[in-house]
């Protein structure tokens, strides 16, 4: 029994030495060789290729079957090529896998239809083949309407934003394609009057109006809104439409514009670039007018604005007119509202710089302005004292010289 | 008496020396005010008694008026006074004097009043064109209080250099030679104004030693005994007594007022209660001046003159 198996062993040997012949073997199958085509899918199938030999083979296919199908074999990885050979390395581990493809006539009927795939090596020593059977199965007219208008759909995890004016809002949509095919996405958007839109990519600034989306695969986009200046409070709607292939998707969204409050003031010089800025000048006891420009630069008008002054002991500040009832947003009135504010140092203020800070108090917002004053002294008891001194200094010199001479 | 008194008036107000310490004091006070007046513009809080703060706030390293007069007054002072006397005798007219048809005391009271009078004249001016400067930097009048304190401060101040005038004179009958007179007389003024200052923290540190960790009656009681030392001086009794009239919410002196201050408020006092502060101080600026005189009065009545 033992000697028998050495024998056999020996002869083998032999004979594969003689035949100075490598083993040649592949193995050429479909994961799946049968399947169902529901209408408005393709054939999209893995075929596997192994080389149990020793040598790598050069395969080239065939492909019999109905003709108006376009059946191919493609590479599995993108971008997607036909391919009509391969060159197939040794081992189980150098598996190829290509693709299966094959699209239904418009007109095909439903029923089953086979392809036979052969393959080949290239010198013809070696042919392995396999059939695959597509069942297709056509469904009603109505229904293919609606998968159509699946073929897109989008998602937006945050459709309805808040934001104060002046600020975009950045909605991510994912744009799902469900159909076999790339498309190219047309994308489109239906803003209010005055709005601005433009999309992007989720992770780029680069402004696009169309995007392609992989079959059965999903793209994010970014759509970006801003409205216009000085938009009012409120809430907007938003539509954003996605378009490929006949094939159109609409996504409501709703963008509520908060208002802004933003109360300044100023002096005639930072408004008009002349006139009094923040430092003036008053002379002490005499009254003094500044005119104080006050807007509103957010976007909602700020209501019950009141006017207080803290000032140096004994100074009088008083306001024209005092309060303001309400102050609409410097969009709307185009110019700031003037506050006269008389300012009256004391009497006897001593000359030097002294610091007001007005504050604005709304019920949205306030503000508050520091105003330096510089005070002088009053001119006419400058010269009463100017007078004291030169009548002393006269007296004495006369004193001295009329008694110095004696 | 008028006759000696207007000769001697005129004596001093056209005398050289009179001239060059009244524009010394005038041009040194006038500057410091004047510094004073830019170190208070703008000063946010009240502008109460500006006018007697021109006098005793110090501004960019210049001491202030009030401490400028308390230091070189006495030099006026002592300057109109050092030769009254001595320098009569020695140019050999005293007898041709007293040949006149005058009392003796007509001749030294006259003197001593020529002198006051010229001093008078000089702090009045001072004083004058000070509130004059102020009235140019504020550009408002002094008001009653600010007035009246400020005559105050004029009275105090005529006395204080009084004092000094008398002990030029005391020392101008003491000595024959007026050099010595003139050396005595500065040696006093030193004396008081720098060594008394000195020695007062001396003695007070010799009493009451200030170590670390000592309790504040210690502190009290080194206060105290410095300021008993201090009002030795005129110098002192003179800084302490214009200081509550000029500054109307000062309470004082010593220890006890520096740690109530927090607890007292301190509104300014009307005149009446400052003088009532500084009272014992002004009593003894007078009695110091007129002790002085006195002792010059009774000595030269009483000396003996001949003519040589």
């Amino acid at each position: 029994m033992r000697s028998k198996f050495l024998l056999f062993l020996l002869i083998a040997f032999s004979v594969v030495g003689l035949s100075q012949e490598p083993k040649r073997d592949f193995a050429f199958y479909a994961v799946y060789p049968h399947i169902v085509l529901p209408e408005g899918k393709e054939v999209n199938l893995d075929v596997v290729l192994v080389n149990y030999g020793e040598n790598p083979e050069e395969i080239v296919f065939e492909i019999a079957g109905p003709e108006d199908w376009n059946p191919r074999l493609e590479t599995s990885s993108y971008p997607r090529t036909e391919i009509k050979g391969l060159y197939l390395l040794p081992g189980e581990d150098a598996k190829a896998t290509v693709k299966f493809r094959a699209k239904p006539p418009e007109d095909a009927e439903s029923g089953d239809y086979t392809f036979e795939l052969v393959a080949r090596t290239a010198d013809g020593a070696l042919e392995k083949r396999f059939t695959i059977t597509v069942t297709y199965q056509r469904e009603k007219k109505e229904t293919t309407e609606e998968q159509q208008v699946k073929g897109l759909t989008l998602l937006v995890d945050y459709p309805a934003l808040e934001n104060p004016a002046g600020e975009k809002f950045e909605y991510e949509i994912q744009i799902k394609n469900e159909a076999d095919e790339d498309r190219i996405v047309e994308l489109k958007a239906q803003v209010p009057f005055g709005w601005r839109a433009y999309f992007t990519p989720r992770w780029k600034d680069q402004r696009i109006t169309s995007i392609k989306v992989n079959g059965n695969a999903s793209e994010w986009i970014k759509f970006v809104v801003t409205p216009p200046f000085g938009v009012e409070k409120g809430e907007y709607p938003l539509t954003f439409v996605a378009s490929a292939d006949g094939v159109e998707a609409k996504l409501d969204l709703k963008a509520t514009v908060t208002g802004t409050y933003d109360l300044r003031l100023g002096s005639e010089a930072e408004v008009f670039g002349k006139g009094d800025t923040r430092n003036i000048k008053a002379t002490a006891g005499k009254e003094r007018i500044f005119k104080l420009y006050i807007w509103n630069e957010g976007t909602a008008p700020i209501t019950d604005i009141d006017f207080f002054a803290s000032k140096p002991k004994d100074w009088e500040v008083k306001f024209n007119p005092e309060k303001l009832d309400s102050l609409d947003p410097i969009a709307q009135t185009l110019k700031p509202t003037v506050v006269e504010v008389k300012i009256v140092p004391k009497e006897r203020a001593i000359p030097g710089d002294y610091e007001i800070t007005i504050t604005a108090a709304g019920k949205e917002d306030r503000e508050a302005m520091k105003l330096r004053v510089t005070v002088g002294a009053a001119m006419s008891w400058g010269w009463i004292g100017v007078a004291v001194i030169v009548v002393v200094v006269a007296g004495l010199t006369g004193i001295f010289v009329r008694l110095g001479r004696r | 008496m008028s006759a000696v008194f207007w000769k001697e008036l005129a004596d001093h107000l056209g005398s050289k020396r009179f001239v060059i310490f009244f524009f010394l004091i005038l041009i040194v006070g006038g500057a410091s005010t004047y510094l004073a007046a830019q170190a208070l513009s703008g000063t946010q809080q009240g502008a109460e008694f500006i006018y007697l703060r021109l006098f005793t706030v110090s501004g960019g390293g210049l001491p202030s008026f009030l401490g400028f007069l308390a230091f070189f007054g006495p030099l006026i002072g002592v300057v109109l006074g050092f030769d009254a006397i001595n320098s009569e005798f020695n140019r050999g007219t005293v007898s041709r004097v007293l040949a006149q048809p005058i009392y003796r005391d007509w001749w030294i009271n006259g003197k001593f009043l020529a002198g006051i009078t010229a001093l008078a004249i000089a702090v009045a001016s001072i004083i004058l064109i000070i509130v004059g400067l102020g009235l140019y930097i504020l550009g408002f009048p002094p008001d009653g209080a600010e007035i009246s304190r400020t005559a105050m401060f004029f009275v105090i101040s005529v006395v204080y250099l009084g004092f000094w005038l008398s002990l030029g004179i005391l020392f101008s009958i003491v000595f024959r030679q007026t050099a010595t007179s003139a050396l005595a007389s500065i040696a006093v003024w030193l004396f008081f104004t720098l060594f008394l200052y000195m020695l007062a923290g001396l003695v007070a540190d010799q009493v009451a030693p200030i170590k670390p960790g000592v309790g504040a009656d210690v502190f009290a009681k080194h206060e105290s005994i410095r300021d008993l030392v201090l009002r030795f001086s005129p110098v002192a009794l003179y800084e302490e007594a214009t200081t509550a009239i000029l500054i109307p919410n000062y309470r004082g002196l010593g220890i006890a007022a520096l740690l109530q201050e927090v607890t007292i408020p301190t509104s300014p006092l009307p005149l009446g209660q400052s003088l009532l502060i500084v009272w014992p101080q002004l009593v003894g600026l007078v009695a110091l001046t007129s002790v002085c005189f006195a002792i010059s009065y009774v000595i030269f009545m009483r000396r003996e003159i001949r003519s040589t």
